[in-house]
């Protein structure tokens, strides 16, 4: 779909274990532990009680389609027509991505519609958190 | 002048290192350490403090990775000085009733170069980790993204956005500066060209060189 000449991303230590948990096809996030309300991007506290402990953990790798635009005008590395969209986990969070693997149209692409994470690798430093439509519930 | 005893500096901290380097911590990571911890001192949680300044990073990216939702904002950038006058116009909006408590944050990964440049499109921002390389391009896939769910929330059809468009168009008219006066119809916007699926062209707003004064 893409050919990755556009810019990408790049660890910092805080975000570093979200990027290894990637290459290996995990989708690791950061809860509160008393909470054990997750959220994202991932800091080293929880932005609703900085004071909290926090711990990473693996995630379901399963969500539903949130919201999305079809872009018909694409930047370089893309290939158009494609859609920017938003997942909300099963944990509650939301991330941008796109969806592969599925038409790029309105008809094919329904509100609400289940997904699962289907990691793109890019190079051996990155591999993106692409989600396609869910094989199963 | 401020009156006197109006306006308190309630907290404040530093991160020291002997070694100055902070490998651990990205440049936002900096201001949102040192901020936490003048936050402890203080006796205050993320949602007591309302307003946010800061310089070299943006002060809405800090308040979004600190769970800050603001009413004041500052980002005076004038070199090293620029905190000094986050002072002055924190005092200025605490007096005005802009907000009560502002958070001075500053950040800089000199010597580590980690996370280092802020606004931009720089590989570690949280832009282009979490967001940009999923390919939006301008305001008509920037801003447009949450439309969708919105539409089906509350029942928007693409016939309403399109009155937008249209209703804008009226105004245009009556302007004489105006770049386009030409009515047009809920079927001219739907028949235009799709940019961004619901948005088509007629519904983006116009490239122009602008100056007002």
């Amino acid at each position: 779909m893409h050919d990755y000449s556009k810019v990408l991303p790049q660890a910092t230590p805080e975000t570093q274990p979200y990027w290894d948990g990637l290459k290996e096809g995990k989708l690791m996030l950061q809860r509160n532990k008393q909470t054990g309300r997750a959220y994202f991007p991932p800091r080293p506290f929880d932005p609703r009680d900085p004071f909290a402990e926090v711990e990473w953990f693996e995630a379901s790798g399963k969500g539903r389609l949130l919201s999305y635009v079809i872009s018909h005008r694409p930047p370089p590395g893309f290939e158009a027509p494609f859609a920017i969209a938003v997942v909300e986990t099963d944990e509650g969070i939301k991330m941008m991505t796109n969806i592969i693997d599925c038409p790029q149209t309105p008809e094919a692409l329904q509100l609400d519609m289940r997904l699962e994470l289907a990691p793109t690798k890019v190079n051996d430093e990155i591999t993106l958190p692409t989600w396609r439509p869910a094989k199963e519930g | 002048m401020p009156k006197p005893g109006s306006v308190a500096i309630v907290g404040a901290a530093e991160l020291v290192s002997p070694e100055g380097r902070f490998p651990e911590l990205s440049q936002l990571g900096l201001h949102a350490k040192a901020a936490i911890m003048a936050m402890k001192e203080a006796g205050l949680k993320p949602s007591d403090i309302d307003g946010v300044a800061c310089a070299g990073a943006s002060p809405t990216e800090v308040a979004f990775y600190l769970g800050i939702t603001p009413t004041y904002v500052d980002g005076t950038a004038v070199g090293g000085c620029s905190f000094m006058i986050h002072v002055r116009h924190a005092v200025a909006a605490i007096e005005s009733g802009l907000a009560k408590t502002v958070l001075i944050t500053h950040g800089e990964s000199g010597r580590s170069g980690i996370g280092r440049g802020g606004f931009g499109f720089a590989r570690q921002s949280l832009n282009a980790q979490f967001e940009g390389w999923t390919g939006p391009m301008g305001p008509p896939t920037m801003f447009t993204v949450p439309v969708l769910r919105y539409m089906k929330t509350y029942g928007v059809t693409e016939e309403h956005l399109a009155m937008v468009a249209v209703v804008q168009r009226e105004y245009a008219a009556r302007n004489p500066n105006a770049m386009m006066k030409d009515p047009i119809t809920i079927e001219d916007v739907l028949n235009s060209r799709m940019i961004a699926y619901p948005f088509r062209l007629l519904m983006c707003c116009l490239v122009t060189d602008g100056v007002a004064r």
